[in-house]
């Protein structure tokens, strides 16, 4: 057990490595170097100031020794200013991913919620009726572009029914709002971006489920559950359950990424203040370090993510726990 | 090949995309007005018996606007699949054949890429190279493949044990032959299903980068465009909102149903 | 000892497949007396285990359907018994131990839960200890020791002849008339193999159970076993008296079993 955290650890070392390479060259490789950007930011800047700017970044050296520099300081969250406000980057992205945070564990719970007795009952009853449904419903879910989902939604609920905010995370008033009222305004505002970003990774979610279970019936152990007088209840949440739910816990933490990559859209669509958002913004406003910062830390989280899935399946699956 | 058109929703999913090819190919015949011309007169006007889809913000009609979107879609659709099912089964088979530091090395990179937010990358490409059609399709190509490397390379490895293989290796039959006459054949079926998954894949990520300002360019006109218009007109024109999406919806439903199919066809066992 | 105790008639099973309909088990009929040890020869593919499935009702979680025949046990037609009425005798009056044991117990379940639930599911009333005292009397039965380690273990923690020793456990808990033997030794190294054929015959003869077992392997056959049918592509082809079978088979293929 503890050789295979070590393991796993040792293993993502190269990976970290792999992610601040590719963040580094593609920006290397864009046309449109930073210092260029930051004179868009401010036209005043003479040519010898700009020569200036290209020793401080170390832009004149050799492309091997500007990434060491940049990787040292990767390393310890330094990603430079913000061009636009100059403000650190770590700083600006560390605030928002709270929200971003919060969208996403939501998002993971209602899918859990809907996708495990979805997916576990399409199995049980395989090509029933309800199964039927559910396989047209879920490739609906799979092929609808997000944001349309999101616009379809916001006219709805926020337009015709008037029933829920369309944009943002809180109201103007919400520092007068009593507790109550607060909690409520949060979670309204949250209830169409969770429904959203969960849409897609369901209909993946209970697929595999569904996929997953089949396989689990088919096994011997449950012949051998069967032949011991069990009702089929008893077989399937004493012995199948587990053995069909146990994948979910890496199939999660490989969503992570899928779940940040949406995040930028939704968050978009909804003026949700988190880190996808933000990323968007700075994107049109080539913001190059809050961009680099972005990238290099939602890597590192879905590699967190995929590192914590793991060893939770090494604590829910006997068969590595006593190895 | 006969088995896909009895499957009944596979068809209904063919035809569908036979109809967009059509009106993609035939665009100027099918389109009654010119896309990109404004009737600043007829602004926003709702749907009605000279623009039966609406018109946009700057009076141009909507159903024009997506017919000439078909191409846009169809182009970036299967372009994109292309390369992500070349990259894909090249590296995966490379890995799965050759094994040892060629296999760690592109399992190492494919991990890595794993690792980022698909859609964050290609916004970033996409903004730091110009947004154009052809910058959007090569930069989904680029970054989608991982999935289908990582399935090639499990068949390969597998049929690489499979007798056959072997008696061929014993044969000395070389190994370019080897490659594309006993691997190939064998891992095609996998990679057909992929691809047309992986065409509505990119028609979704096309629209959602024109959705954001990132995809197509205007005077070009593409579905995900229509969109990003009907966002600001939200409370006064649901036309420009729900018409593309539904389109896009139908058309990448389509692939995804092909492709399912296709699963069911080429390899019973899955289920 | 002529009391029959079960009674195949004119049994038809089949498989679907994505190709083709496979007919596995053709027109079967033989009949198990009391006391008696049934063995049932043939190769792999004859359908011989698709035969022992069917008389637990395991055909439908096989994918496959019984096509016609009955199966009765005590002159009642299990094929046309409610569920509710064959769960109950299932693991209770008829029983039945696998090959290869590796995969037939539940691999995230701690064994002795799994070993306690053949007890429970019959018993839901029983108290902790009568529980332990039960599951224990049947650990002893089939001679494992040791039982603390092995209860709070997970299969893969255990050997295979353990493993095995576990399911048979499993199979006796309730004192069964009718024990199915598939294949017991498939997969257990050649010293372990005659331990538990020996324990199976031995809690046969302890416990008065009707023995049916199924093998390819003719000296087990001829070892162990009073009645033996021979199966071959989903046929019997020739079945009675054991050593009447092996001393003047009438049938070909019978023929070549034995003199292979």
């Amino acid at each position: 057990m503890f050789q295979y955290l070590i393991k796993r650890l040792l293993y993502s070392i190269p990976i970290i490595i792999g992610i601040t390479v590719i963040t580094f060259a593609v920006m290397y490789f864009t046309p449109g170097k930073p210092v260029d950007t930051m004179m868009d930011f401010n036209p005043n800047i003479t040519s010898e100031a700009k020569d200036r700017l290209v020793k401080l970044y170390g832009l004149d050296k050799p492309v091997h020794e500007q990434y060491w520099n940049w990787f040292k300081r990767v390393i310890v969250l330094d990603f430079g200013n913000s061009f636009k406000d100059g403000r650190p980057a770590s700083e600006k992205i560390i605030e928002r991913i709270p929200a971003t945070i919060l969208l996403n564990i939501l998002s993971i719970i209602l899918m859990l919620i809907v996708a495990v007795p979805v997916g576990i009952y399409s199995a049980v009853r395989k090509y029933s009726l309800f199964d039927r449904i559910l396989t047209v419903i879920v490739f609906i879910c799979f092929s609808a572009p997000v944001f349309w989902v999101a616009l379809m939604l916001m006219i709805v609920f926020g337009l015709w029914l008037g029933w829920l905010p369309i944009s943002g995370l809180t109201s103007f008033d919400f520092n007068e709002l009593s507790f109550f009222a607060k909690t409520w305004d949060l979670a309204s505002h949250l209830i169409l971006p969770v429904i959203v970003s969960t849409l897609g990774s369901f209909a993946v979610l209970s697929r595999y489920i569904r996929s997953g279970m089949l396989d689990v019936l088919k096994q011997d152990y449950i012949k051998t559950a069967y032949s011991k007088g069990l009702s089929e209840r008893q077989v399937i949440f004493n012995h199948a359950l587990k053995n069909a739910l146990l994948p979910l816990i890496t199939i999660i933490g490989l969503s992570i990424p899928g779940l940040i990559g949406g995040s930028f859209i939704i968050e978009t669509v909804f003026s949700y203040p988190g880190m996808g958002r933000l990323g968007f913004d700075a994107i049109m406003a080539r913001d190059y370090p809050v961009i680099m910062g972005i990238g290099v830390i939602s890597a590192f989280l879905t590699l967190l993510g995929n590192i914590v899935a793991d060893i939770l399946y090494a604590v829910a699956d006997p068969r590595i726990r006593y190895r | 090949m006969k088995k896909i058109f009895k499957n009944k929703t596979a068809f209904i999913g063919i035809v569908f995309i036979a109809i967009v090819v059509f009106i993609a190919l035939f665009a100027p015949f099918i389109a009654p007005y010119d896309p990109a011309s404004q009737d600043l007169s007829q602004r926003l006007a709702a749907p009605s018996k000279a623009h039966i889809l609406g018109t946009d913000d700057l009076g141009r009609d909507v159903f024009s606007r997506m017919v000439y979107g078909a191409r846009v879609s169809m182009a970036v659709g299967f372009f994109a699949a292309f390369l992500t099912v070349l990259i894909g089964t090249i590296l995966g088979m490379v890995s799965g054949y050759f094994g040892g530091i060629s296999d760690s090395v592109i399992m190492r990179f494919t991990d890595i890429m794993l690792c980022f937010p698909t859609f964050f990358l290609i916004l970033l490409v996409i903004a730091f190279f110009e947004p154009n059609i052809y910058n959007v399709m090569i930069v989904i190509g680029l970054t989608s493949w991982t999935g289908l490397a990582r399935i090639v390379r499990a068949e390969v490895l597998s049929i690489r044990e499979r007798e056959f293989v072997l008696a061929s290796k014993m044969l000395a039959v070389g190994k370019l032959r080897l490659f594309f006459v006993h691997i190939l054949p064998n891992v095609i079926s996998p990679i057909i299903v992929y691809a047309a998954i992986a065409v509505g894949g990119a028609i979704l990520t096309e629209s959602g980068l024109s959705f954001l300002g990132l995809g197509v360019q205007p005077p070009m006109s593409s579905w995900g465009q229509i969109l990003m218009q009907g966002k600001d007109y939200i409370y006064v024109a649901w036309w420009l909102s729900v018409f593309p999406g539904i389109l896009i919806l139908f058309t990448v439903l389509s692939f995804n149903l092909i492709g399912e199919a296709l699963r069911d066809i080429l390899d019973p066992k899955e289920i | 000892m002529s009391e029959k105790i079960l009674e195949i008639k004119n049994l038809s099973i089949e498989y679907k497949t994505s190709s083709a309909t496979v007919e596995a088990v053709k027109n079967v009929s033989f009949d198990v007396k009391k006391g008696e040890t049934f063995v049932i020869v043939g190769r792999s593919g004859s359908g011989k285990s698709t035969l022992a499935c069917a008389l637990m009702d395991l055909t439908e979680i096989d994918g496959g359907k019984i096509k016609s025949g009955n199966i009765f046990y005590r002159g009642k037609d299990l094929l046309k018994m409610p569920f509710e009425e064959k769960r109950v005798l299932k693991g209770a009056k008829i029983s039945m131990i696998f090959q290869d044991p590796q995969s037939y117990l539940n691999p995230v379940v701690k064994v002795g839960k799994q070993i306690s639930e053949s007890f429970t599911v019959h018993n839901p009333q029983a108290s902790k200890d009568e529980i332990k005292k039960r599951v224990s009397e049947a650990l002893k039965k089939v001679k494992l020791d040791d039982t603390e380690r092995i209860f709070n273990s997970y299969p893969h923690q255990l050997s295979g002849g353990q493993k095995q020793r576990i399911l048979i456990s499993m199979a006796i808990m309730n004192n069964p008339e009718i024990l199915i033997a598939d294949e017991p030794t498939t997969g257990l190294d050649a010293s372990i193999q005659k331990q538990i054929l020996d324990l199976i015959s031995e809690l046969k003869n302890t416990l008065g159970l009707t023995l049916i077992m199924i093998t390819h392997n003719m000296r087990i056959a001829r070892k162990y076993s009073d009645t033996m049918a021979v199966m071959h592509n989903g046929e019997i082809v020739e079945s009675g008296n054991t050593e009447g079978i092996f001393r003047n088979p009438k049938d070909e293929y019978t023929k070549l079993l034995i003199n292979n």
